[in-house]
C-alpha cells in the first residue's frame, strides 16, 4: 500500500500558520556522529598535549629557548610556541618536519602525534599515555624526565622504522 | 507496492504464540510476521559483517552472546 | 512511488508543486548532499567573516557533518527496515528522512514495548531555514515528511506511532507543531526522546489548533 499524502488546503493553511523555517533536525544517527566527534576531539587534544611535551623536553635537551629552536628549525615563532604549549592541534607537515629535524626526533613519529598521519597500531598509544603520564615540563630537565624524553623518542623512532617497513 | 499471499502452516502452539505476541504488540498478524521478518534480516546482516548479538541480564547486568542464527 | 505533494513557497506565501519520493537511492543521498554541503558551507564562512566564534557556528550547525553518504550503506545493504523518503522541488533535494521499521518500541507507559516508525535522521534542506539564509526559499518540507511518517505507521499497522530523538535546536517543532511527548530520560548523548501517540498521530493528520498531549 502506497502513502497517501494529504494536499487538502485547509489542512496545510493550518499547519502553515506555525511555519517559522526553524531547525527540524533529529535522528540517533546525529547522536552517534557527535559522539564520534566528542571521541575525536578527546584524541586531538591528548595527542597535542603530548605533542607540546615532547617538543618542550627536547627543545631543552638542546638547550635551545623557544626563540633558538624557531631560527634553527626555520618556522616562525608564533608556530613553536603553539606547538609548545599544546595549543597545535591541526600543525602544519612543514612545521612538525623541520622541528623533527632541529631536535633530532623522527618526523613520522611526530606526524603520527600532530594527526598528520593515521597511527598504525597501539604501541604508539600506549607510549603516548605513558609519556603523558611522566613528563612535566620544568625549568630543568630532570633525570626521571630525562628517561621519560629517551623511551618516548624510543618507541617513536621503533614505531616510525615498523611503519617504513610495513610500507614496502 | 504490490504485496504477494501466502499460506502459512503453522502448528496451533506456533499460532498460539502468533495470536499472543500479535496481542501484546497491537499488530495484526501480517504485521507481526513481516515485523519478525525485518528484525531476522537485520541481525542477519550484521552478524554477517562479523557483529556479534548479546542479551543483557536486566538485574545482574551480565552479558550473553546469542548465538541462534 | 512517486507523488505530487505542496509545500509552501515562502516568498510568495503560497502553496507550490513539489515531488514526494518514497524510494530515495543511496545515488540520490549523494545527490542531496552535492546539493547541500555547499551552501552550508558557504554560510559558516559568511559567519566566521561576520566575527562569531567558532563554538556559535556549531551550533547553529548542529546538523551540519551530516554525512548523506556514510548513511547510505545502510540502504545498500537492501534492509526490509530501512527506508528512505525526499522531498523534491526543481531538480533540487528540500528534504530528507531515513525511517527504521524494526528495532525501536514506544517508550510511553501506555504503549510500551509496542513497535513505532523511528526516524534515524530527518533534514530539510540548508537554503529553507532562517539560521543559514535570509530568505529560506520553501517551509512544510518537514511537516510533509513527519507526515509521511506517521501514515507509513498506520500502513504498517502502528497506528501512528512514531519516536525520534530531537536536537536540541529542534525540540519546538517536534513538541508543538508535530505534538509529539518529550520523555527527557529516554533520551541520548544530550538529545531528548520524542512519541507520537496514537491520538497525537490523529491529531496531527486532521489538523487544527494544536494542543499538546503529555503522559
Amino acid at each position: 500500500m502506497a502513502i497517501q499524502m494529504n494536499n487538502d488546503v485547509v489542512w496545510l493553511k493550518q499547519m502553515a500558520e506555525d511555519e517559522d523555517y526553524g531547525f527540524i533536525s533529529a535522528g540517533g544517527l546525529y547522536a552517534r556522529r557527535l559522539d564520534e566527534q566528542q571521541q575525536e576531539m578527546k584524541q586531538s587534544n591528548k595527542n597535542s598535549c603530548v605533542l607540546g611535551q615532547l617538543v618542550e623536553l627536547a627543545r631543552r635537551r638542546k638547550g635551545m629557548s623557544p626563540l633558538d629552536l624557531s631560527k634553527a628549525a626555520q618556522v616562525g615563532l608564533s608556530e613553536v610556541l603553539e606547538v609548545l604549549s599544546g595549543q597545535a592541534t591541526e600543525p602544519k607537515p612543514r612545521v612538525l618536519f623541520m622541528l623533527s629535524q632541529a631536535l633530532d626526533l623522527p618526523a613520522e613519529g611526530l606526524m603520527e602525534l600532530g594527526g598528520l598521519m593515521e597511527s598504525r597500531d597501539k604501541h604508539l598509544e600506549e607510549a603516548v599515555v605513558r609519556f603523558a603520564a611522566q613528563s612535566k615540563p620544568t625549568a630543568k630537565l630532570s633525570r626521571s624526565e630525562k628517561e621519560a624524553l629517551e623511551e618516548f623518542v624510543k618507541v617513536l623512532a621503533r614505531h616510525s622504522d615498523r611503519g617504513r617497513c610495513s610500507d614496502k | 507496492m504490490i504485496k504477494k499471499t501466502m499460506t502459512l502452516n503453522l502448528t496451533s502452539a506456533e499460532m498460539k504464540v502468533l495470536e499472543e505476541l500479535a496481542r501484546r504488540k497491537d499488530l495484526t498478524k501480517t504485521a507481526l510476521i513481516r515485523q519478525a521478518l525485518r528484525l531476522y534480516q537485520m541481525i542477519e546482516v550484521r552478524m554477517e559483517r562479523g557483529e556479534k548479538l548479546y542479551m543483557e541480564d536486566g538485574l545482574e547486568k551480565k552479558k550473553s552472546e546469542l548465538v541462534i542464527l | 512511488m512517486n507523488q505530487r505533494i505542496l509545500i509552501l513557497e515562502q516568498k510568495t506565501k503560497k502553496f507550490t508543486e513539489a515531488t514526494f519520493h518514497e524510494e530515495v537511492s543511496a545515488d540520490q543521498l549523494s545527490e542531496a548532499e552535492a546539493q547541500w554541503k555547499p551552501v552550508r558551507k558557504a554560510a559558516v564562512n559568511r559567519m566566521l567573516h561576520s566575527g562569531k566564534s567558532p563554538t556559535e557556528i556549531h551550533t547553529l550547525f548542529q546538523h551540519a557533518h551530516w554525512d548523506w553518504l556514510k548513511k547510505a550503506k545502510a540502504l545498500q545493504d537492501g534492509l526490509l527496515a530501512i527506508k528512505c523518503f525526499g522531498i523534491e522541488k526543481a531538480g533540487r533535494w528540500q528534504g530528507l528522512m531515513m525511517l527504521q521499521l524494526a528495532g525501536y518500541c514506544a517508550k510511553l507507559e501506555a504503549s510500551r514495548g509496542k513497535p513505532l516508525v523511528y526516524i534515524e535522521f530527518l533534514e530539510t534542506a540548508p537554503w529553507n531555514l532562517r539560521d543559514i539564509v535570509d530568505e529560506p526559499m520553501y517551509g512544510l518540507v518537514g511537516t510533509r515528511l513527519i507526515e509521511a511518517a506517521i501514515r507509513l505507521s498506520i500502513i504498517e499497522g502502528f497506528h501512528g506511532r512514531v519516536g525520534l530523538l530531537a536536537l536540541p535546536k529542534a525540540e519546538q517543532f517536534y513538541e508543538k507543531r508535530c505534538r509529539m511527548v518529550r520523555i527527557e530520560k529516554a533520551g541520548h548523548y544530550g538529545m531528548a526522546w520524542y512519541e507520537l501517540t496514537q491520538e497525537g498521530a490523529a491529531a496531527f493528520l486532521k489538523g487544527g489548533k494544536h494542543g499538546n498531549t503529555n503522559e
